[in-house]
């Protein structure tokens, strides 16, 4: 019944071990760079940083085991679109409000008017990435 | 959609494990298709069928 006899069973436990180095690579940087601030070695800090997010892209990019599967990538891109969908309406509902409230006296504070301007750019590269791939497909 | 992957994985004496290495996929994403809860595309669909020696439409049924 089975067409392959001979499954690869050691192909989970790879998969588990490449994640865990691409993971662990990325964690120790992130430790490593708190660690280094804090011992007031702010270069160290992100040279250990750039080193652990660079082992996380090596084994993300070099492994020979397909570390995420088709349904990975159908969730990712799903919730990215949710994510998308959620901001567009926070960018919609309040973007568009924020000259009447000042013109009331009320002054959005600049954490929130930094957010609104970071949503926004966020959807010029959003536009910009979608026109790519339209014109490519 | 409908399948019938599970009966056909347990009369292979297959665990979830051993059929996501033959068609180098996750355990987890073998336990969605069965509890059919993630259609996989065409050409994972075309490996379990292969992989099965059968028709993609003898395991796949649309609802």
């Amino acid at each position: 019944m089975t067409g392959n006899a001979n499954p690869t069973t050691n192909q989970p436990s790879r998969r588990r071990r490449y994640r865990i180095a691409m993971y662990g690579a990325l964690a120790v940087g992130i430790v490593s760079y708190i660690a280094g601030l804090r011992l007031e070695l702010p270069l160290v800090a992100l040279g250990v940083y750039w080193a652990g997010f660079l082992g996380f892209v090596a084994v993300w990019k070099g492994s020979s085991v397909t570390l995420y599967d088709e349904r990975h990538e159908r969730m990712e891109a799903k919730t990215a679109t949710t994510t998308v969908g959620i901001i567009a309406i926070v960018l919609i509902a309040v973007a568009p409000a924020t000259p009447a409230l000042q013109a009331a006296g009320y002054a959005l504070p600049p954490l929130a008017m930094g957010a609104l301007y970071g949503y926004a750019g966020m959807f010029g590269v959003y536009g910009l990435v979608y026109t790519a791939v339209v014109l490519r497909s | 959609m409908k399948n019938d992957l599970r009966e056909r994985r347990e009369a292979a004496g297959m665990s979830q494990a051993d059929l996501a290495a033959a068609v180098d996929v996750t355990r987890q994403t073998i336990n969605a298709i069965e509890r059919e809860r993630y259609d996989p595309s065409l050409e994972l669909a075309f490996q379990l069928a292969a992989h099965f020696e059968c028709r993609i439409e003898d395991i796949f049924t649309p609802e």
